[in-house]
């Protein structure tokens, strides 16, 4: 990026802030209603000066219409906003102008204007005369285009460049009219990585010299890496607002985005990572299922990522550390019972496991490969079963193949599935058996909520389990399908 | 910074260079027609209309000093004041639809003030406002045209060459329509209308240019006002308005402006059709699309190139002469197909 953006250029408009000065923006119950529709509900909005807040929200939320009515571009239908204590409402253009610099999502411009040109138009509300502008116009305009990394442009004409290139250009437009205020609409559109975090750099350092920095982000990670406060917009009004370590939880973003996240730590700042699919499509009952995976040695990576996109959250054990199963489990932000690597399982560890897989609902046994060390895991397994929980054997490929233990963990599988355990050949039968079994206690649940006086309900006949064929599927009413939430 | 001073010095060449042109083809202009004079006796003759004492009066023809006074001259001012009066025109339009097809001519404009114009001479009722009820009237009909055509053609501040040129066509054939109705309903004498709708400058007067000439300086200086919001305005008025331009106030005095100037030249020259589109884009090509540059330049050029096409006009079929509007649209009509082909970025 070269030099710095040149803040004797730019500083000017920086204010000086005493504590009781009003703040930057405020806006007072903020209602948008077009054709009947509700765009903004209500918005109630404090900007402190010098504040770097970033707007959140899925699409149609309302980020761009908030923008817009906190610039005037856009009639209210109800509510106030104040730049600086001053109401925007009587407040002319110019003034708008010189103290608010907003970055509208794209411009057009067919005319063969050079990119300098196109940047110096930013300085008209500094103009002092016809022909010119202000003294400092031109290291002003020389900064923004440093800034921005666009010099070597300055003079293509703005309609031969790229999308990415034009949208620095009208974020040095917006800086060269070097406001106090600055809001930006989505500024990373149409940027590749390094000048996102270009643009997002360029903000901070703005923000470091005293200037207010609104900017709507789509995404959350920039947003939560970079911005001090974020506010989160959800049908037209603020479902959270804070700082990005507060608000940035799984439930909060589950509520605004109808998705499901882990987030994690990364530099002292939250780092959010999807985990797939909204629980609206997730399998029926999968929200509430209790599900232990018993894997290792990354047998049953595959089968968590799987399962947690319909929805599950399983439990997993007992896993050593740098495992390809460990860090599948941290990076889905799964709970996980962990061991050291390449040691025996302790007993405590077993204690613990056994205790996991316990309390589930099923236990699903993925395909690992049985030493010594981890043999403790059937063993659990087999604990569970008598506990009367539902256990599922992925038994295929062969346990011939995958036993260092001279036939022990063949015969403790044997006896699992001679215990009433269900076998199925692949992780795809043991989704298909999960969902299945999940329903059938969504449904039971349900059916005891609505009749809760009514006794002891028969259960639900089992359907056809799929990928079951190689053994025995529960027999309706059997003493293990656990019917503690059906009332059986 | 280069590129600016570039364009700066590009500017200044340009403009020097247009004004020693104009001179030189007023000069020409003077000379030329049906008697002929030499350079020396058109500045002669020239300069004993406003002191016969200091030019020796064997050393042009008797008859020169009128002839330049009551033809030639008013009828070369004329010319430099309608092709300024249109180029400008044409570019404000232009700046403010966004679009480089729009022009006084195409957009139906220049039709709205030849009906008003056309009222004016045909209304007995309006006689009292004298010579000034041609403009006047001229312009009512042009500004009721431009704000038409705007309401037409522009949804949601995006105006496209289609709806730009439909709407052109309709509100312009309309018009049309309503000043032929207006000929043949009065019988007035259909020749000396038709003559005038190809548009011409052999009617120019001395009193015309002096109701013309104030009217298009006037606009032309409002453009100029105009000229670093119009350069904001080309970006969208959301944008403009979110760098201090008041775009509404800002595209109704262009609009209004451009109907006046329009207005200025339609009510004494007739229908002259693209000048106001091929200057401006030729003065864009050289000076970048600036309207703090392009005004100036294109108020020149296009009072040279009217004066050109116009002297033209006179001369090619002497001692015939053909209405210089047909002389514009010959060279417009290819250009505008030129720039409807290759229309991006200008």
């Amino acid at each position: 990026m070269g030099r710095a953006l040149d803040t004797r250029a730019l500083s000017d408009a920086a204010p000086t802030t005493p504590d009781d000065a009003p703040p930057a923006l405020e806006a007072r119950g903020l209602h948008v209603r077009r054709d009947g529709r509700t765009l903004l509900g209500g918005i109630d909005l404090v900007v402190s000066t010098g504040a770097f807040l970033g707007v959140l929200g899925p699409n149609g939320s309302g980020k761009t219409t908030l923008l817009r009515s906190l610039t005037g571009a856009l009639a209210l239908s109800e509510g106030e906003v104040f730049i600086e204590g001053r109401p925007l409402a009587s407040s002319d253009l110019s003034y708008v102008a010189q103290r608010i610099g907003i970055v509208p999502q794209t411009f057009t411009l067919d005319f063969k204007f050079t990119v300098r040109e196109v940047v110096a138009l930013g300085r008209y509300p500094h103009r002092r005369s016809w022909s010119g502008w202000d003294s400092g116009a031109d290291e002003t305009v020389d900064a923004a285009l440093e800034a921005l990394s666009i010099t070597d442009l300055a003079d293509r004409p703005v309609t031969e460049i790229s999308g990415g290139e034009r949208q620095r250009v009208l974020i040095a437009q917006t800086l060269a009219q070097d406001t106090p205020i600055l809001m930006l609409d989505e500024p990373l559109n149409n940027l590749d990585l390094n000048h996102q975090l270009q643009v997002m750099q360029v903000l901070a350092r703005l923000h470091s010299e005293g200037r207010t920095i609104l900017v709507v982000v789509h995404d959350i990670n920039m947003a939560a890496q970079y911005c001090a406060d974020l506010v989160l917009l959800s049908n037209g009004r603020v479902a959270a607002e804070g700082t990005p370590e507060r608000i940035l939880t799984p439930e909060v973003i589950l509520d605004v985005f109808s998705t499901r996240v882990a987030v994690h730590r990364q530099g002292g700042r939250p780092y959010v990572t999807p985990l797939g699919l909204s629980p609206r499509r997730a399998a029926d009952g999968a929200l509430e299922f209790r599900l232990h995976l018993i894997t290792g040695g990354g047998a049953g990576a595959d089968l968590a990522r799987d399962l947690v996109h319909l929805g599950f959250t399983p439990s997993l054990g007992v896993v050593s550390v740098f495992d390809t199963d460990f860090e599948v489990a941290r990076s889905l932000d799964l709970s996980v019972v962990s061991a050291p690597p390449f040691q025996p399982l302790t007993r405590d560890d077993v204690r613990e496991h056994e205790a996991l897989a316990r309390e589930a609902d099923c236990v699903v046994v993925a395909p690992q490969v049985y030493g010594a060390g981890n043999l403790a895991n059937l063993e659990v397994a087999h604990a569970a079963l008598k506990a009367g929980v539902e256990v599922v054997v992925v038994t295929g490929p062969p346990i011939g193949s995958r036993d260092l233990t001279e036939g022990r963990a063949a015969e403790l599988e044997r006896a699992l599935l001679e215990g009433g355990a269900v076998a199925v050949p692949d992780a795809a039968g043991a989704v298909d058996h999960v969902c299945v079994l999940a329903k059938r206690a969504a449904a039971r649940g349900a059916a005891a909520e609505a009749r809760p006086a009514s006794g002891p309900q028969p259960a639900p006949e089992p359907r056809p389990v799929p990928g079951s064929q190689s053994a025995p599927g529960p027999a309706p009413g059997s003493p293990r399908s656990r019917d503690e939430d059906g009332g059986t | 910074m280069t590129a600016g001073n570039t364009r700066q010095r590009r500017f200044r060449m340009l403009m020097v260079g247009l004004a020693v042109a104009l001179v030189a083809t007023v000069l020409t202009s003077a000379m030329l027609g049906a008697a002929s004079l030499s350079p020396g006796e058109v500045v002669r003759a020239t300069v004993s209309l406003f002191a016969p004492d200091r030019v020796d009066a064997a050393s042009y023809p008797s008859w020169a000093p009128r002839l330049l006074r009551d033809l030639r001259l008013p009828r070369i001012v004329m010319a430099l004041v309608a092709g300024l009066a249109l180029s400008t025109a044409g570019a404000t339009l232009q700046g403010v639809f966004r679009n480089p097809l729009a022009e006084p001519y195409l957009l139906g404009v220049s039709a709205g003030a030849a009906v008003g114009a056309t009222i004016a001479i045909i209304w007995k009722p309006l006689a009292f406002l004298g010579i000034f009820g041609l403009p006047v009237l001229a312009f009512g009909g042009a500004l009721l045209a431009a704000f038409l055509v705007y309401r037409l053609a522009t949804f949601a501040e995006e105006t496209s060459s289609v709806s730009l040129l439909l709407s052109g066509v309709a509100v312009g054939s309309t018009f049309t329509a309503v000043l032929s109705l207006l000929m043949v309903a009065t019988q007035y004498d259909l020749r000396t209308v038709v003559v005038w709708l190809m548009g011409g400058l052999t009617t120019a007067s001395w009193t015309k240019i002096a109701v013309a000439a104030p009217l298009v300086m006037a606009g032309f200086v409002i453009m100029l006002a105009h000229a670093p919001r119009l350069n904001l305005m080309l970006m969208g008025e959301t944008r403009a308005k979110e760098l201090g331009v008041d775009a509404h106030a800002t595209r109704r005095n262009l609009l209004v402006v451009a109907s006046l100037t329009t207005a200025g030249a339609v009510a004494f020259t007739g229908l002259i059709g693209f000048v106001g589109l091929m200057v401006p884009h030729m003065v864009r090509l050289i000076l970048g699309p600036d309207h703090r540059h392009v005004l100036p330049a294109a108020g020149l050029l296009g009072a040279l190139f009217l004066l050109l096409a116009d002297t033209l006009a006179r001369t090619i079929l002497d001692p015939a002469e053909i209405p210089v509007g047909i002389i514009t649209a010959f060279v417009g009509g290819p250009f505008f197909l030129y720039l409807l082909r290759t229309r991006r970025g200008v």
